[in-house]
């Protein structure tokens, strides 16, 4: 019995851990940095990752991000008309009519700006996570975004949104009480639990009862008289939209009884009594645990793991340097058994063929929805919880949708068929009468029923009104294909079909596949090829190639990292 | 609970399949003939598997936006709607007359051969305490049967299947057709399965490289098991490939016996209908209709959306009556809130509270339910107060309908309605 977070040997440090560790403390692993990290000691490999220098390489706000100041100013003067309207009365019907019908009109115009800023955010995003210098800043944005889940539904501001990102990226390996005080002093999360319209006379207890519940002690460890004495305390912490307002007339400066302390207490003595505790400590490490390392440590794992984040005053980066270096880290039951979540499984994707986004909106395009579809709507968390993760990403659905997202990359074909995604693939090929003519003949197969269920697909009514839906387009497949497939095989020219499968799945997987598995991999690959000795990728069937890649990405070992 | 492990294809030797009276999917008869294998699931347990031990169906149908009830279930004999809508009351033209007190839209003609022959319910009022008026919150209150100060991640439909049924889990026990599983079916074991077309389900070959033999072939659960999560994927997958085969023979075999008119949602519904015609056994269909959201120029949208939502009802009531499968199945359509009893200036109305709720199918107590809104003695924000809790439609309907225990879905307890036939 060793204890689990004793530091790892270093006579047994290789290349395997080496990528299990990047796997888990980033997104992808780029093998040049698995060679480098697998050369150093342990401990500087996870320094490595670990002590970067948090206000190093932050990305600049976009340019884009604030929706134009006088759409925000023409929608509040009309508000601000609506409002005497009503109060004062006395504004000829007609008037009123209009400016109500205006007031309308650029509401929508503004949320309709804001959703658009929204994806674009979440497109700057995914394009960081791959793209980072550190990725553990970002692997820890991840977990803060899911761990303080909020929802673009309800906070619709695309800066508030990023703001609470930029947070999460600058101080996110920094100290969690500090990271908490200050997600609750932000305009998103006080928007999104309420806390902002909370005053003496009503005081609103959704803040209160999650910051226990979900963000530092978790459930049973606090009563309901704790969360209503809380809830008052945070009374008249709110937000002007932009930054935090503390509002004094409104705050509740009676006393009250929290956790055993009594007296006039505001939302600064709940954190302190909160954080006082060693729960919080253990609550959340175990948390970080369970991210990065396995599902449901040990009650003597989860102490000890506590212990050191609360040791360390909350610091973060000595209980990560911990993790990382722990044994329990790189056990069996850790190593290869983590679900990627979607953002992760995708950027393996793009990861394992190196794939260059760097122009193409569309393949972006369709990795966030590809994204959306098993689960992980960026900046929409599904419920206050967040994304629990681990099996919770996987059901019938979704793990055929990421089957079917490889088949994207790998071979240019729409597997699934949302309208948005659709709307998107119409308009970037309209022109080309390649693509026409496939999709008329793609249409004409359904109407006649061919693999389909019989019924007229309502793709006849869209085209006799020109409006294009994109209905019929699953298993579409795209004239113009992400990968380009014979550059990406040209290494393995050479080597029997074999080896080349042995070495894919040497790339692909953290765990080793059967011999029945290869067997199939290399008959996918020999596929119109029968006989060939010797691979050469040039002479290759292009049809063998991708259809490799697609059914490689398609054995459940790719799911695990 | 049984481990997740065992897999659709081990247990589809549940005999009650036979029971529902279709022909089995070819298929599926060598699986069948391997039932004298112990299943795990055992004849007479109090929480049968969903969709085959009593047959019976539930369709939910979500009617997305806020549909204006009062001008849908028209209290004509109330000077309050009159005086509140000058210009948005229904005019007798467009009007079906009930009684002295109840007029229905005209849109909603198609649905009346079922509310006459005693098959539709509606019950007024339907809405909880504290409402909330915002699309996205109000609709995860009633995809999560949470008190509207409380926040849940799983849905009534997932904790239905999580406590109420035993038996390996079938990820086709719950299908909504659409393209992401809303957080009515959030659950810890992952039932339902979402598709817009049943083509859409299931893995996508581009051709006979990447096959689906190659595809089950490598993912074989019978293969030296890596580790614990390798045999969890490896088992979903499996089940996802016989739920997949399914769904697309049942498409492929299955004509639809009605005439369906030419929208979208009827198409869904028709969807839904082949699927039980051709004996999936899927326990629970949810099925959206949106675009109720009419703040300005209401008349045409709502009469537009109305004349869908019965038009589809009544091709789909149709259509499982000539399949003589409509007895199992109950029908309920809600919608996230009603709207303002005043009109607004653009000839629409704003973000209200309670509204109605419809039930069809011929095991229901037709006719008029539940106790009309008062439209004088508002709530403070000048709204309608509800007078039916949704939690007690839920409950009749897990209950009375589906034999479970509505204390293992809801927050807490609530009286129940009477609403199926004696």
């Amino acid at each position: 019995m060793y204890s689990p977070l004793e530091p790892i040997n270093p006579a047994v440090w290789d290349e395997g851990k080496a990528r299990h560790l990047l796997n888990r403390a980033g997104f992808g692993v780029p093998h040049e940095l698995v060679e480098r990290l697998a050369r150093l000691e342990p401990a500087a490999a996870v320094s490595l990752l670990v002590d970067y220098a948090p206000e190093a390489d932050l990305p600049p706000e976009p340019e884009w991000l604030e929706i134009a100041p006088e759409m925000r100013a023409g929608r509040d003067e009309l508000r601000r008309d609506l409002r005497r309207m009503r109060d004062g009365g006395g504004m000829d019907p007609a008037e009123q009519e209009r400016i109500q019908q205006e007031f309308r009109k650029r509401r929508v115009e503004l949320r309709r700006a804001q959703r658009e800023n929204i994806e674009r955010l979440k497109s700057w995003w995914f394009r960081r996570m791959m793209e980072t210098p550190h990725p553990l800043q970002e692997k820890m944005t991840l977990f803060w975004h899911g761990h303080f889940a909020t929802s673009a539904e309800k906070v619709r501001s695309p800066g508030a949104n990023y703001d609470l990102n930029a947070l999460f990226r600058a101080a996110g390996t920094g100290n969690f009480k500090l990271l908490t005080y200050e997600v609750c002093c932000s305009p998103a999360m006080m928007l999104n639990l309420d806390n902002a319209r909370s005053r003496k006379e009503h005081p609103n207890e959704n803040w209160a009862r999650e910051l226990m519940e979900l963000y530092t002690l978790g459930q049973g460890k606090y009563s309901e008289e704790d969360i209503q004495a809380a809830a008052r305390a945070f009374t008249g912490w709110s937000t002007d939209g932009e930054t935090f307002a503390y509002r004094s007339g409104v705050h509740d400066h009676g006393e009250k009884s929290f956790m055993g302390h009594r007296g006039n207490l505001n939302g600064n003595d709940i954190f302190d009594i909160i954080f006082a505790r060693p729960d919080t400590a253990e609550f959340i490490a175990s948390k970080l645990w369970e991210f990065f390392a396995h599902e449901d440590p040990e009650p003597v794992l989860r102490r000890q793991l506590g212990m050191t984040l609360y040791r360390a005053g909350y610091e973060l980066r000595p209980l990560l340097r911990k993790i990382f270096l722990s044994r329990a880290f790189y056990s069996e039951r850790a190593m290869g058994t983590r679900i990627k979540s979607p953002v992760e499984l995708l950027i393996s994707m793009v990861d394992s063929l190196e794939l260059s986004l760097k122009d193409d909106a569309l393949v972006e395009a369709y990795l966030l929805f590809a994204m959306s579809r098993m689960g992980q709507n960026l900046f929409h968390a599904p419920s206050v919880k967040g994304w629990p993760g681990g099996r919770t990403w996987i059901s019938a659905g979704t793990l055929m949708s990421r089957y079917n997202a490889s088949s994207f990359l790998t071979q240019g074909i729409i597997s699934e068929g949302g309208p948005e995604l659709r709307r998107r693939v119409i308009r970037r090929f309209r022109d080309d009468p390649a693509f026409r003519r496939s999709l008329r003949q793609r249409r004409m197969q359904m109407r006649r029923g061919e693999g389909g269920s019989g019924m007229a697909s309502t793709s006849m009514e869209d085209e006799s009104t020109g409006a294009d839906s994109g209905e019929g387009l699953s298993g579409f497949e795209l004239p113009l294909k992400p990968l380009d497939v014979r550059q990406y095989f040209a290494r393995y020219d050479g080597n029997s079909t074999f080896e080349v499968v042995e070495a894919l799945a040497e790339r692909f997987y953290v765990l080793p596949v059967n011999e029945s598995q290869l067997r199939e991999f290399v008959q996918a690959l020999e596929q119109d090829a029968p006989g060939r000795e010797v691979f050469h990728s040039g002479s290759w069937p292009e049809k063998s190639l991708r259809g490799t890649l697609h059914l490689m990405m398609s054995a459940a070992e790719f799911q695990l990292c | 609970m049984k481990s997740v492990l065992r897999t659709r294809r081990e247990f589809l030797g549940n005999c009650a399949l036979a029971s529902l009276g279709v022909a089995m999917p070819q298929f599926l008869v060598h699986t069948v003939d391997a039932a004298a294998r112990e299943t795990g699931w055992e004849a007479g347990s109090p929480d049968p598997l969903p969709g085959f031990a009593d047959g019976r169906i539930l369709v939910v149908i979500q009617l997305g936006g806020g549909n204006d009830g009062l001008n849908t279930v028209i209290p004509i004999g109330d000077d309050a709607y009159h005086r509140a809508r000058p210009g948005l009351a229904v005019p007798a033209g467009s009007r079906i007359g009930i009684d002295d007190a109840t007029a229905f839209h005209s849109a909603l003609h198609p649905m009346m051969r079922l509310y006459e022959n005693g098959q539709a319910a509606i019950v007024e009022g339907v809405g909880y305490p504290n409402p909330n008026r915002s699309h996205f919150r109000s609709m995860e209150i009633w995809h999560t049967a949470s008190d509207s100060n409380r926040y849940e991640r799983e849905g009534w439909i997932g904790q239905y299947f999580d406590n109420c049924c035993s038996g390996a889990p079938d990820p086709t026990a719950g299908i909504f057709i659409g393209s992401e599983l809303p957080q009515a079916f959030t659950g810890s074991r992952g039932t339902g399965i979402a598709f817009e077309t049943p083509e859409n389900f299931g893995y996508i070959a581009a051709g006979e490289v990447d096959s689906p033999e190659r595809f089950r072939a490598v993912n074989r659960t019978d293969l030296r098991a890596g580790n614990e999560s390798l045999d969890f994927l490896r088992a979903v997958t499996d089940n996802a490939n016989v739920s997949a085969d399914r769904i697309h023979a049942i498409a492929s075999r299955v004509r639809n016996a009605a005439d369906y008119p030419r929208t979208p949602f009827a198409r869904d519904l028709s969807t839904v209908a082949q699927m039980i015609a051709g004996g999936l056994g899927a326990r629970i269909y949810y099925v959206p209709l949106s675009g109720f959201d009419t703040h300005a120029g209401q008349p045409g949208a709502q009469a537009r959306l109305l004349g869908e939502f019965a038009g589809g009802v009544d091709a789909f009531y149709r259509d499982l009556e000539k399949f003589s499968l409509s007895d199992r199945v109950l029908t309920l359509a809600f919608s996230e809130f009603g709207r303002r009893v005043e009109e607004n200036a653009s000839n629409g109305t704003d973000h209200g509270t309670a509204g109605p709720l419809f039930l069809f199918g011929p095991s229901v107590r037709g006719g008029m339910a539940g106790r009309r809104p008062d439209l004088v003695h508002l709530d403070a924000n000048g709204d309608l107060i509800f007078t039916t809790d949704f939690r007690s439609v839920y409950a009749s309907v897990l209950e009375d309908w589906m034999g479970a225990d509505a204390g293992r879905v809801l927050p807490k307890r609530f009286p129940k309605l009477e609403i199926l036939k004696a």
